[in-house]
């Protein structure tokens, strides 16, 4: 047994190896059938693996106790006495007696059976460890999310082969590498054993869920309504993620049986306040619930569910109907514990958004005519029972109608694909009709999924819907009522949708022409894919493709069966159900509560049938029946700027027809809002920031010219201006020099050679003269001598 | 396998600079063999599969030799950390040296050249983790005495990553580069002399050694940028275009500096060294640099903080990045968005965190008011951008938001060591995550640019159909940059937040001098909304991108075959990205335990 534990982590890496496989290795990719073998194959192993798992986990001492019913201490331990179970418990030593404050009985879950963990990283001095567990509820879901998954993988083989867009590539492989990768995170986010784990793998599913509702992403609608659910469960995320920075850093902790198995470390997480604001345990709760609200398509954030439809139909299916949405659900339910310590305050707000979900998206779903559409309102709503049955405490109740709700709804799911290739890709049910005799497999296997729906007898709906019924009913009257109008609403557009497919006369070529290969008919079965296209050219109303291969009406045959057999789990013994024992809950039955729910089941079929079976439509043009119905009714008037209008009860048919007009509303304030902003901020940043920064070079280079000029005409003018006057002063220097200066030795000379010219004339020559002169000269100095 | 053991053995026991020798003559012999096969082939002929081949041989086995050979004692003898550093200068000369008419010799000289500090590295990487925490690796001797400069470098944990991706990105920016037929010798000689002086920021020790490869790593950018940039144009008033990008990137960066050098020279004036290790050791010790509370201390935090906050480029700082990115030439914005941002994050990490605890402490608000407007504002203005270059420039701004968050966290000293330790560990792997992720988105927009010569987001659509590889890579990439889980950027992601988070709720409210927690814890929950806001401007850029059907150019350059899939080369330059994103993102003790042990003997020094 230790043995195929340890082998869980083989669980996702086989879909995950098919998936690498396909996109790095070009000689499998470009075989299609190889590709979607090896998927296939890879996904049957992890079924094989799953089921030994869960098996082992059945034959474990602790499960046997369980569901022999003697242990009715075990059970009851958790709530009440938690001394007795430690001493039994192997890892008793973690459980003293539970320190209950207020007296509110918290739930414990049973212990994994096998768990391990890894290093993933340090943090400081800690090290952070991720791992994969095993308990009843991993066991549970890994069962449901292989067997249901493989069922849709073989039936993709034949939806894919036949869905084609005027000669697009039709990406097969390509497909089931991401349907590998998809269920590959899918059984990771089960396994997982941890918080971070967990959302890592959920945040690769929403990635998968965005790729494939975008697969024919050369269409608007389809890559529109990727990005919006990629977008809208991100905002959720958010929430998610806050919610995990909580317990993180008030347990240092991430595992998530640290949290939810230990009463001490709950308690401490609901007695500790977060800044004032609320207790860890409660704020961390409603930051994982809002992640709930946004992956299983609550009611603020449901928009992008019924867009996902985009995608092909066995994406809507698996992805969007069975397992993926659903994971929110999982969410809740493995930290119930946690939701529970937060308080009765959370575990209302929980309750409270799933009914309001549940009544808010059935009555939508009575509107729509596209068949896929009506499923996935459908699939909100029923996501809002989970959520609702969580919400009052409801832990049985609430998984227990996943795990058949996966069942159903991924028939339904199916259903609808084949219905739609038979029909050559009708989707408008208007278009529909007469589709029972032509499609017999198809419309007994849907049958049982609608019923299964509406909550009727045998089927393992009307056990797991009466338990959610049953836990409102005893908690909380409003919202018993709610749910039980919610579940008169599911029965009766499931019979709308019933009566628009399958009765009447067919509506359209496409619908004339459906077939399906029988089962036991080889001569149609070999006619029927050698001829995919059917050359029928350009015509308009084209019927392409044959009738509806084995491929895609079988696993609807194994859906149907599991939806059927489920309910043996869910039958009420004397201590719960089964299923109630192997997860470790509280199951009741109450022949009151189910009896009011089978007839308001039926009520919702007869209603469904006087209102639409009585009316059956003619053409594809037709009015809708009730709409004709609520046509009649008058309200009243309203006056409006002078004009009179009618307020009709068919005003009410319109809102649900419109979604309540919940996605003009989002568009404008949310896209729009958020595009307008962005649009701010980029003018901000170019003309505010951006031109703080040239303008602030701007004015440098202003301050530079200035100075450049201050630099040219003062400081260099006054240079100038020395030079100027330089000039000036040296050339009246140079005058004077000339002038003066110079003239005056010039005048010198001129004088000496005047005077010397003068003087010159007493050189005569004569001796007499010179004589004379020297007795003048004698006179003069003997004259001097006489008179000094 | 006893042989083996035994080999293995025998060559950790011998005597190690033979080591050495043996392994750069093997890769010296490779790399030869590498360049003999490229001769005999057309010299414009790039895409050989035989060269190609060659290089990814060359590439492994320098990959390899130096991590099989990386014991530490080998490294004890040899100055791996000036081998790293100036084995690119020394590369850029013997490209300067090559003949300029020979593109091929020049390319693939400049290759190998690259591949020398990648090996090393790696050794770095391996031999870090055997080696006791602080710095390793250390090399220090008098520069000049006179004035306390020294030659001091070593490495820890913080910046072994931030070598390794220099290294690895210089590496696949050269070999992008193949592409490049204008004047490539001065080209490659840009990139190698840029990657010594990255390099060198993240081994100096002193802060005039560190001061000197911060100025220098401006130079090679600010010619790549103006030289091989885009031309110039007239847009409105301005005239943008590579050099109007390139002065604009100069001039900001150093304005910052400028601040940077009046603080080291404050504190030099105040204390008398250069040296980091002993100014986080003194004031470690109890001896802040400036006073507390002091007008100075404040300046010089602030100085340093500008400085710092310009290279980062954090809000309100950085508009001189889109400019840069959406001018510069494809390898140089990789390296300008992968390393250079890197400087003034590392920066923040390595000198202000450790030198002025006290300051940041004070300011530590503010700066986190900063980093939450620069994720929530940069995913905003991101989202309005229709120029493909500068969409990825603002994804910057908004991802370099969360180092600031990190490194303002870590420096809280009221919360808790490990809240801490995660916080600044986050802010390195966040270092180390956008070199790759937003490295790898700029080498695919050059890819894309290549070839339909637009960046203008209204042109493009329905490539998935026309290029399907590169479609796969680029979604990938863009969904590293979103912060999917399983990818690189989720973890630092998540890190910073968790830091963040804890912080606000482990910090007293008296400790919070201008903030108080709630209003942190606000900001901080207000940040988250920055992750759906990225979710959403990368996933509409993939949808305009890549979904859809082709308009009508597009169309006719895929028919005429100039629009084509990416080719080996432009593959082999991605590979080593995503696979380090898928790695990281997958198990990221492999880097983050290296990181968060420097980190945490960082913080617990601080105390």
């Amino acid at each position: 047994m230790e043995v195929v534990f340890n082998l869980v982590w083989l669980i996702p890496l086989f879909p995950l190896l098919a998936t690498a496989a396909i996109t790095f290795v070009p000689g499998v990719y470009y075989r299609k059938k190889l590709s979607a073998r090896l998927t296939i194959g890879m996904m049957a192993l992890s079924l094989l693996l799953s089921l030994l798992v869960f098996f082992a986990t059945v034959a474990h001492p602790e499960t046997q106790a369980r569901l022999e019913g003697h242990a009715a201490a075990v059970k009851e331990a958790p709530a009440g006495e938690a001394v007795p179970e430690a001493g039994e418990a192997p890892a008793g030593e973690t459980r003293p007696a539970a320190p209950e404050a207020e007296g509110e009985e918290i739930f414990l879950p049973p212990r994994p059976i096998f768990e391990r963990e890894f290093h993933w990283m340090a943090t400081g001095r800690l090290s952070l460890e991720l791992g994969f567990w095993v308990d009843p509820l991993t066991a549970a879901m890994l069962v449901m999310v292989s067997l249901v998954g493989l069922c849709i993988f073989i039936y993709s083989q034949g939806y894919m082969a036949a869905e084609d867009y005027q000669g697009e590539d039709q990406r097969y492989s390509r497909f089931f590498s991401f349907l590998g990768l998809f269920a590959a995170s899918m059984l990771g986010l089960v396994i997982a054993d941890n918080i971070l784990l967990l959302f890592i793998c959920w945040e690769l599913v929403g990635l998968c869920s965005y790729l494939l509702i975008g697969f024919w992403n050369f269409k608007k609608s389809a890559y529109d309504a990727a990005i919006k659910a990629f977008i809208v469960t991100k905002i959720g995320d958010a929430g998610f993620f806050i919610g995990i920075f909580l317990l993180y850093i008030y347990t240092d902790h991430m595992s998530i049986g640290y949290i939810i198995h230990r009463p001490e470390v709950l308690n401490r997480l609901a007695h500790t306040s977060v800044l004032g604001i609320g207790s860890v345990a409660a704020l961390s709760a409603i930051g994982l619930f809002i992640g709930t609200i946004g992956k299983s398509a609550q009611v603020p954030l449901h928009v992008w569910l019924p867009d996902a439809m985009e995608g092909p139909t066995p994406v809507s299916a698996l992805i969007h109907a069975a397992t993926m949405v659903a994971a929110g659900v999982f969410l809740v339910a493995r930290m119930f514990p946690l939701f529970q310590a937060a308080g009765s305050g959370t575990m209302e707000f929980v309750a409270w958004i799933g009914g309001i979900t549940a009544i808010f998206a059935a009555t939508i779903a009575i509107a729509q005519y596209d068949i896929k559409r009506v499923l996935a309102y459908s699939t909100i709503s029923q996501l809002g029972f989970m959520v609702l049955a969580l919400g009052l405490g409801g832990y049985v109740a609430g998984f227990f109608h996943l795990i058949t709700h996966a069942f159903f709804k991924a028939l339904l799911f199916l259903g609808s694909g084949a219905v739609i290739i038979g029909a050559h890709h009708v989707q408008d049910m208007r278009e529909m009709g007469g589709l029972w005799k032509r499609l017999p497999y198809t419309f007994w296997t849907y049958l049982i999924g609608m019923l299964a729906l509406a909550g009727i007898f045998p089927l393992s709906g009307f056990f797991s819907k009466d338990e959610i019924l049953l836990d409102a009913f005893k908690h909380n009257p409003a919202l018993y009522v709610i749910a039980t109008i919610a579940a008169f609403v599911t029965s009766f557009y499931m019979t709308r949708q019933m009566f628009y497919v399958f009765a009447g006369e067919a509506r359209s070529h496409g619908a004339r022409a459906a077939a399906e290969v029988p089962l036991f008919g080889r001569e149609l079965a070999a006619a029927a894919p050698a001829d995919p296209h059917g050359g029928h050219g350009h015509d308009e109303h084209a019927v392409h493709g044959g009738p509806l291969p084995l491929n895609m009406t079988v696993p609807l045959m194994v859906l149907a069966a599991g939806t059927v057999l489920l309910s043996a789990v869910g039958l009420p013994l004397e201590e719960g159900t089964l299923f109630s024992r192997f997860v470790g809950g509280h199951a009741d039955f109450s022949l009151l509560v189910a009896g009011i729910s089978t007839l308001v089941a039926l009520a919702g079929i007869g209603a469904g049938h006087l209102i639409y079976g009585r009316n059956l439509l003619r053409s594809a043009h037709d009015p809708d029946p009730l709409q004709v119905r609520m046509e009649r009714v008058r309200l009243g008037r309203l006056r409006l700027r002078g004009k009179t209008l009618d307020l009709r009860l068919s005003a009410l048919y319109t809102l649900w027809e419109k979604k309540y007009y919940v996605d003009e509303i989002y568009g404008f304030l949310f896209v729009q809002g958020s595009h307008l902003l962005a649009r701010v901020s980029g003018w901000f940043d170019l003309a505010v920031i951006d031109g703080a920064v040239n303008g602030a070079a701007h004015l440098s280079r202003l301050l530079s010219s200035a100075f450049g000029w201050f630099d040219l005409e003062v400081v260099d003018g006054l240079v100038n201006l020395i030079g100027w006057f330089g000039r000036v002063f040296s050339a009246i220097q140079g005058w004077v020099d000339l002038y003066i200066v110079d003239g005056l030795v010039n005048a010198w000379a001129l004088a000496t050679g005047w005077v010397g010219d003068r003087l010159r004339r007493i050189q005569t020559g004569l001796v007499q003269d010179y004589l004379m002169l020297v007795l003048l000269g004698v006179a003069l100095i003997v004259g001097l001598f006489i008179l000094l | 396998m006893d042989v083996i053991g035994e080999f293995l053995g025998r060559m950790f026991t011998m005597p190690t600079p033979l080591y050495w020798a043996g392994t750069i003559a093997t890769a010296l012999a490779v790399g030869a063999y590498t360049w003999f096969l490229l001769l005999r082939k057309d010299p414009n002929d790039v895409r050989g599969r035989g060269t190609a081949l060659a290089a990814i041989i060359t590439f492994l086995l320098l990959l390899a030799a130096p991590a099989v050979f990386g014991s530490v004692d080998i490294l004890g003898y040899w100055p791996i950390l000036t081998l790293i550093t100036f084995i690119p200068l020394f590369g850029a000369i013997v490209v300067l040296c090559l003949p300029k008419e020979r593109h091929d010799w020049i390319r693939w000289t400049s290759l190998l050249i690259s591949l020398f500090p990648l090996g090393l590295s790696i050794a770095l990487w391996v031999g870090l983790n055997r080696l006791p925490e602080g710095m390793q690796f250390v090399e220090k001797m008098a520069w000049i005495e006179p004035i306390q400069v020294y030659y001091h470098m070593g490495v820890d944990g913080i910046s072994v990553p931030m070598v390794f991706l220099t290294a690895l990105l210089t590496t696949l920016a050269v070999l992008y580069s193949f592409i490049v037929t204008d004047r490539p010798k001065e080209y490659y000689a840009f990139f190698l002399i840029l990657e010594m002086a990255m390099i060198g920021v993240f081994v100096s020790l002193n802060f005039f050694l560190f001061y000197i490869f911060w100025e220098l790593s401006l130079v090679p950018m600010y010619f790549l940028i103006g030289l091989w940039g885009a031309p110039p144009r007239q847009e409105g008033r301005i005239v943008r275009g590579g050099p109007y990008a390139a002065i604009k990137f100069f001039i900001y960066t150093l304005a910052g500096s400028v601040g940077l050098l009046l603080a080291i020279l404050g504190i030099y004036f105040t204390q008398g060294t250069f040296d980091i290790v002993e100014l986080t050791q003194r004031v470690a010790g109890g001896t802040p640099l400036f006073e507390p509370g002091s007008v100075g201390a404040a300046l010089a935090f602030w100085a340093l903080f500008v400085g710092f906050a310009i290279k980062v480029p954090s809000f309100p700082f950085h508009t001189w990045l889109p400019d840069a990115h959406v001018e510069a030439p494809t390898a140089g914005s990789v390296i300008l968005a992968g390393i250079l941002l890197k400087l003034g994050c590392y920066g923040l990490i390595r000198i202000l965190l450790p030198l002025m605890p006290h300051e940041f402490e004070t300011f530590a608000p503010i700066i986190i008011i900063l980093a939450a407007i620069s994720i929530v504002y940069g995913a905003l203005v991101a989202m309005a951008q229709w120029d493909l270059k500068k969409l990825i420039a603002y994804s910057s701004v908004n991802h370099m938001g969360y180092v600031v968050l990190g490194v303002a966290i870590a420096a809280m000293s009221g919360a808790q060591l490990t809240t801490k330790a995660i916080a600044l560990s986050g802010a390195v792997l966040q270092m180390f995550n956008h070199g790759i992720i937003t490295g790898g988105l700029f080498f695919l927009v050059g890819v894309i640019y290549e070839r339909v010569h637009t960046r203008d987001l209204h042109l493009y659509g329905g490539l998935r159909r026309l290029v399907p590889v590169y479609a796969g890579v680029w979604g990938v990439t863009s969904f590293a940059s979103l912060g999917l889980p399983g990818l690189a950027g989720f973890v630092s992601e998540f890190m910073v937040f968790r830091g963040a988070f804890g912080a606000a709720l482990e910090v007293s409210s008296a400790r919070f001098q201008l903030l108080s927690p709630l209003a942190v814890l606000i900001l901080v929950a207000v940040s988250t909304l920055g992750i759906v806001f990225t979710a959403a401007f990368m996933l509409w850029t993939i949808q305009r991108m890549l979904f859809g059907t082709a308009k009508e150019k597009f169309q006719d350059l895929y028919d005429s075959r100039h629009l084509f899939d990416m080719d080996l080369r432009e593959v082999l330059t991605m590979a080593p990205l995503l696979l380090f994103m898928v790695i990281v993102g997958v198990y990221p003790g492999v880097i983050v335990d290296m990181i968060n042990r420097a980190a945490t003997s960082l913080l617990s020094l601080l105390g």
